[in-house]
């Protein structure tokens, strides 16, 4: 099929340069959210998504 | 998402047990199913959206939908529990295959049409295994949202191209490019279940003083937050306001008393629009002089000054200067003159060169003349540039003003003329286009003030963050709130510019897409499709001139667009993507009657890219659609990989009817056979 303005495999999106900026704990929790998401997206009912984000959130920023 | 087999079981005309299996060839990814109008093509259609969604998602033209098991079936059932209708999809999903099992027994059928949904996943090492939530697996894997975008009747299609259908496409973009994954992340980290719980642990156990200033700047964030809705939500008016005007244009151009009127203030306004432009884009331009350039505009009479004293020293012969003062110095050094006299101390030599002293200069001081020299050049040459431009600017923004003024004259003398006609829905028709106006410049007005009051509010956000952290607390538990909010802080903002990457590089990838679609299925030469930032298709020509769709066009731009979003969301997936959830889908397209009212040209057009809308397609088509051109196409092209027919059984056929048959690759296929009870079969053309 011919290219189409969709990036190429190896070309990084004006949207990965933005996520590769951030602090890496950032990315990390950036990365669960939305996988937890991803998960829930299409449910009619949510009940447990704060409660994982907060969890995610938590979890990745423990005392030092 | 690849289909593999659909199997139906005394769904509807189908009875018993009968499937297809669809191509999973790559080149020839097209399945094509004859069948005539009546014979079970929508019944199809609406097997694939009732196993995956149930009942809500049938379509408007599937009637009797509380009716879905064979009435053979029901006639002949003796036990209500043991007569049922079942349809089984299988496809595979990225690694894993997906059985989705929906059947309704007759007994349920009298409650409701959902029927029992049951899902079985196998994956690569061919585990089979059940989800946890088999509704949750099969909306993750086929979003409702999109659905109707994957599945459905070509003759429907064409809603998605008219004025009223931005909310339906915006929907389905945001979700198959993953933007409503975003923004529902967004929204959740943002929630006072996530963020206002670190928040309050924050406040809870900060001092005093830290707990203050967090709950400034949560009412900040407060008060941001509801501008920008305010904002979002006048946008919302603006843009119900003007799609009104558009419907009321329409209808006052459809009346032939009214109609020149009409069209000529339509020609007008976007006349005024254009000069309005013209005029933000001068003064801009205005702006950027002046604060390039401005010095040498205002400074026009300094300059003229510091060239006469320039003058005048010159000519008193105080620059620059004749005689250097390093040769006096080198002179009373020496104590001897050029002329060979005694320069000793004291003598009157000495002091006459002495005196010369005072009008020396040095090499530094004639180089700074010369320089000072040129900057006066310059800048002279510079203020001339800048005040041709700036004349040149102003009189041009002076006759855009004066011919804006004209054109707003003479829209205003028809808006005087169609509120005067005699024609009751004419008046009636312009007091409410009158009305609109007034409340979209109302909303417009609102609009620039909440954008005046942003970043004052912006600023205080940040001022006040700055404050509480550069304020270190003595308890862990604060600090590590703190880093909690400052972490989810981050995560909201970036994606937020993430979101806005993503849609500005959307709409053009989008308009590309169609466009590469449109061209070869559109026989018109200079025809384009435009996305306007409020998802709105259009179709333009090469002026600029919007065209007028009928409906064939709407339905050629409807298949485009479909196919450009499953091609996008296909790409998508191939990109390795950091995020997670943004990578695309592969999806197919399922399509009864694709080539809806197109005439016979449109028809081999679509034809010919229809094997490109998607990886796999298949297509419900009627002879009528297929023979006399579509058939010659498929021939060439070699893409057809699986080809059924349905037949139809009845007790009894008449006439015409008894004999009707298709040819298909020299085969003779009979499209109606007497049978004991009406039905319809599905049969594969080998």
């Amino acid at each position: 099929m011919p290219e189409s303005h969709t990036p190429r495999p190896n070309h990084r999106t004006q949207s990965m340069q933005i996520f590769l900026k951030a602090d890496p704990i950032v990315q990390k929790v950036l990365r669960e959210c939305l996988k937890e998401e991803r998960q829930v997206m299409n449910m009619i009912r949510r009940d447990s998504i704060h409660v994982n984000l907060v969890n995610i959130v938590k979890a990745n920023t423990k005392a030092k | 998402m690849i289909l593999e087999k659909l199997t139906i079981e005394n769904f509807r005309q189908f009875y018993g047990r009968q499937e297809i299996i669809f191509s999973g060839y790559k080149d020839r990814n097209v399945t094509v199913i004859h069948a005539e109008n009546g014979f079970g093509k929508t019944t199809l259609l609406n097997a694939f959206l009732w196993v995956l969604h149930g009942s809500k998602f049938l379509t408007g033209d599937f009637e009797q939908k509380d009716r879905l098991i064979n009435e053979k079936a029901v006639r002949d059932a003796s036990n209500p529990n043991n007569t049922f209708a079942k349809v089984e999809l299988i496809f595979t999903s990225e690694d894993k295959k997906v059985m989705v099992t929906r059947t309704i027994s007759l007994a349920q059928q009298n409650i409701n049409n959902e029927g029992e949904l049951s899902v079985r996943v196998k994956n690569s090492l061919g585990v089979i295994t059940r989800p946890d939530n088999e509704l949750q697996e099969i909306r993750s894997l086929v979003p409702p949202g999109i659905a109707n975008f994957l599945f459905f009747n070509g003759e429907n299609i064409d809603k998605y191209a008219t004025e009223g259908a931005s909310d339906s496409v915006s929907a389905a973009i945001r979700n198959m490019m993953g933007l409503e994954l975003i923004q529902r992340t967004i929204d959740d980290l943002e929630h006072q279940n996530v963020r206002g719980k670190f928040v309050k642990e924050l406040s809870d156990n900060a001092s005093e003083e830290k707990s203050d200033l967090i709950r400034q700047r949560e009412e900040a964030l407060a008060n941001k937050k509801s501008t920008l809705d305010q904002i979002t939500k006048a946008q919302g008016e603006i843009t119900a306001c003007e799609n009104e005007i558009r419907v009321i244009n329409a209808k006052l151009e459809a009346n032939l008393s009214v109609a020149n009127m009409q069209k000529q203030r339509t020609e007008l306004e976007s006349q005024a629009e254009a000069l309005r432009a013209k005029i933000e884009g001068l003064t801009d331009s205005l702006g950027k002089l002046i604060n390039e350039d401005g010095y040498s505009i205002v400074g026009g009479s300094l300059i003229a000054t510091s060239r006469q004293m320039m003058d005048q020293w010159r000519k008193d012969g105080q620059i620059p200067a004749q005689v250097l003062d390093t040769f006096l110095k080198d002179l009373l050094k020496s104590e001897k003159c050029i002329c060979q006299r005694d320069l000793k101390p004291g003598s009157p030599h000495r002091h006459a060169v002495e005196s010369i002293l005072q009008f020396a200069g040095d090499q530094l001081f004639n180089t700074a003349v010369g320089a000072l020299d040129q900057s006066i050049g310059h800048l002279d040459a510079s203020s001339d540039k800048a005040r041709a431009k700036l004349k040149e600017i102003r009189t041009q923004r002076a006759e855009s003003l004066t011919a804006l003024k004209r054109t707003n004259e003479q829209i205003e003398e028809i808006r005087q003329a169609l509120g005067n006609q005699n024609d009751n829905s004419v008046r009636e028709l312009e007091d409410r286009r009158n009305n609109l106006n007034i409340s979209r410049d109302e909303y417009l007005v609102l609009i620039g003030k909440l954008r005046e009051r942003l970043p004052q509010i912006e600023k205080i956000i940040v001022d006040l963050q700055k404050e509480i952290e550069d304020l270190t607390d003595d308890e862990e538990i604060a600090q590590t709130a703190q880093r909690q909010v400052k972490v989810i802080d981050d995560c909201i903002e970036m994606l937020k510019q993430i979101l806005t990457a993503e849609t500005a590089e959307l709409i053009p990838a989008l308009e590309a897409e169609i466009n590469r679609h449109f061209s070869q299925s559109i026989n018109q030469v200079g025809y384009q499709a435009k996305i306007d930032g409020n998802f709105r298709i259009n179709v333009v020509k090469s002026s600029g001139e919007v065209v007028a769709r009928n409906q064939a066009l709407r339905q050629a731009l409807s298949l485009c667009f479909i196919g450009s979003l499953i091609e996008l969301s296909r790409r998508r997936a191939e990109v390795p993507s950091i995020l997670q959830g943004l990578a695309g889908t592969v999806y197919p397209v399922v399509m009864d009657s694709p080539f809806g009212a197109m005439d016979i040209n449109t028809r081999k057009a679509t034809a010919r890219i229809m094997p490109e809308l998607a990886n796999q397609v298949v297509a419900m088509i009627s002879s009528s659609q297929y023979e006399g051109g579509v058939d010659e196409v498929f021939k060439q092209t070699h893409k057809i990989g699986k080809r059924y027919y349905l037949r139809y059984h009845n007790t009894q056929f008449t006439g015409e009817r008894a004999s009707r048959s298709m040819t298909i690759d020299g085969q003779n296929l009979q499209l109606f056979k007497e049978d004991t009870f009406e039905h319809t079969q599905i049969i594969e053309i080998s």
